[in-house]
């Protein structure tokens, strides 16, 4: 009986990262609660530094574009809107969430902010590497 | 080859200018100097597109250190006329 409760217990705390500003308490009893709060930061500071390395592509590409119309550069040009948008609206859903206690529920991005993190990561080094040739 | 053009020229950041390299060399052969006075070019600036076009082997070096002169290689005369498809685009409306 007791053993269920406190298997049960840790379970109960990662209701999403609105409860990590509860206090220090709340953070010294819930380590998992931390752990969470972390894997969003990372996933909104990665979010963020995406946005940059995509604005700086989406700069070069449209003067390509102005001086080139083709479909090669409206293509390019696309490619990096949308990769931004998509960053945009999952960076803001985050910060929202977790600076102003806006709840997400019924979206997707409310609760798994750990693999959320890691592929942002990913996609930033991604984004790296293509700017990287395109800067070259 | 044609796509390796169109990255070059209208992917990356400078490609109008490598384009106008490439138009110019397929005049005559030019050291790095004749081409930024041609170009209206900063001499660091055109350096660094010859060496970004050098490796594509887009064009070729003859000579020594400051008198090299740069020519299209076989590869680029060979595919002349998918450049002229892009330069024909550029400043296109």
């Amino acid at each position: 009986m007791i053993q269920q409760i406190l298997e049960a217990a840790p379970n109960m705390t990662p209701n999403g990262p609105q409860g990590g500003n509860l206090g220090p308490n709340g953070l010294h009893n819930s380590p998992n609660m931390n752990f969470i709060d972390l894997g969003t930061y990372i996933a909104i500071i990665i979010g963020v530094a995406n946005i940059c390395l995509l604005l700086a592509l989406l700069s070069i590409y449209l003067k390509n574009y102005r001086e080139i119309k083709s479909k090669f550069t409206t293509g390019l040009l696309v490619f990096a809107a949308l990769l931004l948008l998509q960053n945009v609206v999952t960076t803001l859903f985050l910060a929202l969430n977790v600076f102003f206690h806006i709840s997400s529920q019924g979206f997707e991005i409310g609760r798994p902010q750990t693999p959320l993190s890691s592929v942002n990561i990913i996609q930033f080094i991604a984004l790296l590497i293509l700017l990287r040739i395109t800067w070259d | 080859m044609k796509k390796l053009l169109w990255w070059l020229i209208a992917g990356m950041k400078g490609g109008i200018n490598r384009a106008r390299i490439i138009k110019t060399l397929n005049e005559r052969p030019y050291n790095a100097n004749q081409l930024s006075e041609e170009l209206n070019l900063d001499y660091k600036t055109v350096r660094h597109h010859i060496k970004v076009l050098e490796q594509n082997n887009i064009i070729k070096a003859t000579g020594e250190k400051y008198g090299k002169m740069y020519f299209l290689s076989d590869n680029m005369e060979q595919n002349y006329d998918v450049f002229n498809e892009i330069w024909e685009q550029i400043g296109k409306k």
